[in-house]
């Protein structure tokens, strides 16, 4: 099985940085999708299947604990898992997070690996050999 | 630990972990040259506490440093704009840092979308006078100037 990942950052380097840590992986990638903010994010979500969302917090137009929130309260979009990487180190703000259904949280600066450990950990895929 | 050593500290940590750079003092012997071309990144963090986050670094250290966050690709189209936007994040995640080593994660910051311009040598020294701030010499070949400006409440 293959996945859809839709990588969620107002910075371009970010995403490209997210997308080729994937790309090297040995994770079953479908389509890497891309948005700059969340409300962009919403738009794909509503045209693409998403088996994972990576998302920043602090972005232009629509942050990502606002997309969190559009996306827990759309049955279709409620299951989908979410994992947040950014650069927040608030205690509550991550707790908020957590509360509202994120299946992981990453800090920037990140390590490749930790990336691609994270991507397993919530798809619940073992490392490939 | 003093404001302008902690958002110092910060960079070098960032700089190390994200890109793989190594940020410095410069050298007793070395006078500093302020860049030409240079680019101003600022962020303000406003909660518990307010301030703003200064950068400053020549266009030569911005290519630089987008080419060791995410390597050089065969689209290296409109490799200025992808730079400058290398040296936002890098605002963006030092002032994260800075923050939490500075206040610790008890408490909660908003901060704001990276502002970015062309800046002068005059902006450098301002920086430098107003803030107490002194560069940094990043693998051995580029000054970065980064400087916090806290607000005082109360």
């Amino acid at each position: 099985m293959a996945f859809n990942i839709l990588i969620v950052d107002d910075s371009s380097t970010v995403r490209a940085m997210i997308r080729k840590t994937l790309v090297l992986s040995k994770i079953p990638l479908g389509e890497l999708f891309e948005a700059g903010n969340g409300a962009e994010a919403l738009e794909r979500l509503k045209t693409s299947w998403v088996d994972l969302v990576l998302c920043d917090i602090n972005m232009p137009v629509m942050s990502g604990q606002e997309l969190v929130a559009h996306m827990r309260e759309d049955d279709l979009l409620k299951t989908i898992p979410v994992a947040i990487v950014s650069t927040e180190g608030s205690d509550e703000r991550i707790d908020e997070l957590k509360a509202m259904g994120i299946s992981a949280y990453l800090r920037k600066p990140f390590k490749p690996e930790e990336i691609g450990a994270l991507v397993l950990d919530v798809l619940h895929q073992e490392p490939a050999p | 630990m003093n404001s302008q050593v902690c958002v110092k500290t910060a960079l070098a940590a960032v700089l190390e972990e994200l890109a793989f750079m190594f940020a410095d003092p410069p050298p007793l012997n070395l006078p500093v040259v302020i860049p030409e071309a240079l680019n101003l990144v600022s962020i303000h963090y406003t909660g518990e506490h307010e301030g703003t986050v200064w950068l400053l670094a020549s266009s030569a250290f911005c290519l630089a440093l987008h080419e060791n966050m995410i390597g050089s690709s065969d689209d290296d189209t409109d490799i200025e704009n992808k730079a400058a936007d290398a040296f936002k994040e890098l605002c963006n995640v030092v002032t994260g840092q800075m923050v939490t080593m500075r206040f610790g994660t008890q408490c909660r910051f908003t901060l704001s979308i990276p502002a970015l311009r062309a800046a002068t040598a005059e902006d450098w020294k301002h920086i430098v006078e107003t803030c107490g701030a002194e560069p940094l010499y990043v693998d051995q070949e580029h000054f970065v100037l980064v400087a916090l400006e806290e607000e005082f409440q109360g």
